[in-house]
């Protein structure tokens, strides 16, 4: 309750700089009237509240967190060109090659999946790449010969033995 | 999903996991800030749609003015996505987060 009313007092001792036309009596009046209810038990509550909400939302935040795998320049050059390819397929609407991909990596997909459906799978996918360095190895281009993930010289995904080397770059 | 990351890491080496981020989980950032204890830094995600354009971070000491920053952005067409106090080479700094309209 203190501070709430240190707030409004100091809001009040800057206006009183100015003249008369900008900070009327009305004005100065309204601001008293505020000063007072804002050393009441009520404003207090009020205001414990708001901080105890505010608190509560970032608390919920940091617990529904993981600590991220970093990403290297070159990670997000190639994460980027996936990006882009789901883009393209998507816009193609070859849900069968995101399909493959998804499932080349391990997803669980049900048959004749929506657009929605292969994108929520994806972003699970990109979930677990987030966090495991070994998963995001397979996922981008940067995996083994072979066994590579990834996408293809026109940015098509591809599942399967292909070496991808579309390294597309931070787009501007 | 929301992710944590190293505060300890230059600029440079933030925007790339967060650009990395953004692209594995087709989402956006959307609120960067230190967290209450350590050096971590705490990213908000939200979903994004594939093709989402690259985030670009800036930042300023805190409490220094970020216009100048933030008109170099703009000149450079980026809009001002979001601002907060986060950890950059372990020191708590405003940083600024901007990109262009998709």
């Amino acid at each position: 309750m203190e501070a709430n009313r240190d707030r409004v007092k100091t809001g009040i001792l800057q206006q009183l700089k100015l003249d008369i036309t900008a900070y009327p009596f009305p004005a100065a009046r309204a601001d008293l009237i505020h000063y007072f209810f804002a050393g009441t038990l009520n404003a207090g509550l009020q205001q414990l509240t708001q901080t105890a909400a505010a608190n509560a939302q970032d608390q919920k935040a940091t617990l529904n967190s993981v600590k991220a795998a970093n990403f290297s320049a070159a990670d997000v050059n190639c994460v980027t060109g996936v990006n882009q390819a789901v883009a393209k397929a998507l816009a193609a609407n070859d849900l069968g090659t995101l399909t493959n991909f998804l499932q080349a990596l391990g997803s669980t997909i049900k048959a004749n999946p929506t657009q929605a459906d292969v994108l929520t799978e994806f972003r699970a996918l990109g979930s677990r790449v987030s966090t495991d360095t070994d998963l995001r190895a397979k996922y981008l281009c940067g995996g083994p010969q072979g066994k590579t993930h990834s996408i293809g010289e026109s940015g098509e995904l591809y599942s399967g033995r292909y070496a991808a080397s579309n390294r597309s770059g931070k787009h501007s | 999903m929301n992710y944590t990351v190293d505060g300890t890491q230059p600029l440079t080496d933030q925007e790339n996991t967060l650009n990395g981020l953004e692209m594995a989980n087709f989402s956006q950032v959307t609120k960067y800030e230190k967290q209450a204890t350590g050096t971590d830094n705490l990213a908000t995600m939200a979903d994004a749609p594939p093709g989402y354009p690259p985030l670009y971070l800036a930042s300023v000491e805190v409490g220094a003015n970020s216009s100048q920053t933030i008109q170099q952005q703009s000149t450079a067409g980026r809009g001002l996505v979001f601002t907060g106090t986060a950890y950059v080479s372990g020191a708590a700094k405003t940083v600024m987060g901007f990109r262009k309209k998709p």
